[in-house]
């Protein structure tokens, strides 16, 4: 089945953000990004993007989709 | 008061008046009375923990409290609220067979299950919120 991964973490900590700074900028809560990252969260395309642009990079660098 | 310390303090009171309202509904039925202790109870505790919310979201202003009931609150708000409805449907099914069979009377199957059907979508919240 296909499922939502993504390599936030990753591109989190290579632009010097932590998730409470990555969550500030985005504007929702530190355990938001926390749940993100752990994929217990899958979020809307809405923050998806503002996540993606306050990280400056696309969509499709931080979500992908895997067949496990 | 940031978001952090909202989301906690919303946590906080909805646990407390969700227990306050269990402990009602599992007094009532354990006691097979309508009124296990005062009847303002739950109600009070219910009142009490929407002012606190309220009072801190206003504190927090409206950046902070947009933060804390960001899409997360609502998801996890969202899935307490379903599983509300549900276990309202059991409650629902339980109260009339208990009334039904005489194990408790009619006020106190209404007493005992409308403050559980109260006191489920703030406890799921709080489970929910704390497992995530």
């Amino acid at each position: 089945m296909a499922e939502l991964h993504n390599t936030l973490k990753a591109h989190r900590t290579e632009k010097g953000f932590t998730q409470a700074s990555l969550a500030e900028a985005v504007g929702v809560s530190r355990k938001t990004i926390n749940t993100i990252e752990n994929r217990v969260f899958t979020p809307s395309t809405l923050l998806a993007l503002q996540i993606s642009i306050a990280l400056d990079c696309s969509v499709h660098d931080i979500f992908y989709v895997k067949d496990d | 008061m940031n978001a952090d310390t909202l989301a906690r303090i919303r946590l906080v009171v909805l646990g407390l008046a969700g227990a306050i309202c269990a402990s009602y509904a599992l007094l009532a039925v354990l006691l097979n009375t309508p009124q296990p202790f005062t009847v303002w109870g739950p109600a009070a505790a219910g009142i009490t923990a929407s002012v606190v919310i309220w009072v801190s979201a206003f504190v927090a202003g409206e950046r902070n409290t947009g933060i804390a009931m960001d899409e997360l609150y609502k998801r996890e708000w969202g899935l307490s609220v379903q599983f509300s409805y549900w276990f309202g449907i059991v409650l629902f099914i339980l109260a009339a067979v208990a009334v039904a069979k005489g194990m408790i009377s009619q006020s106190t199957g209404v007493a005992a299950f409308g403050t559980a059907y109260g006191a489920s979508p703030m406890l799921a919240f709080c489970i929910i919120s704390l497992r995530s």
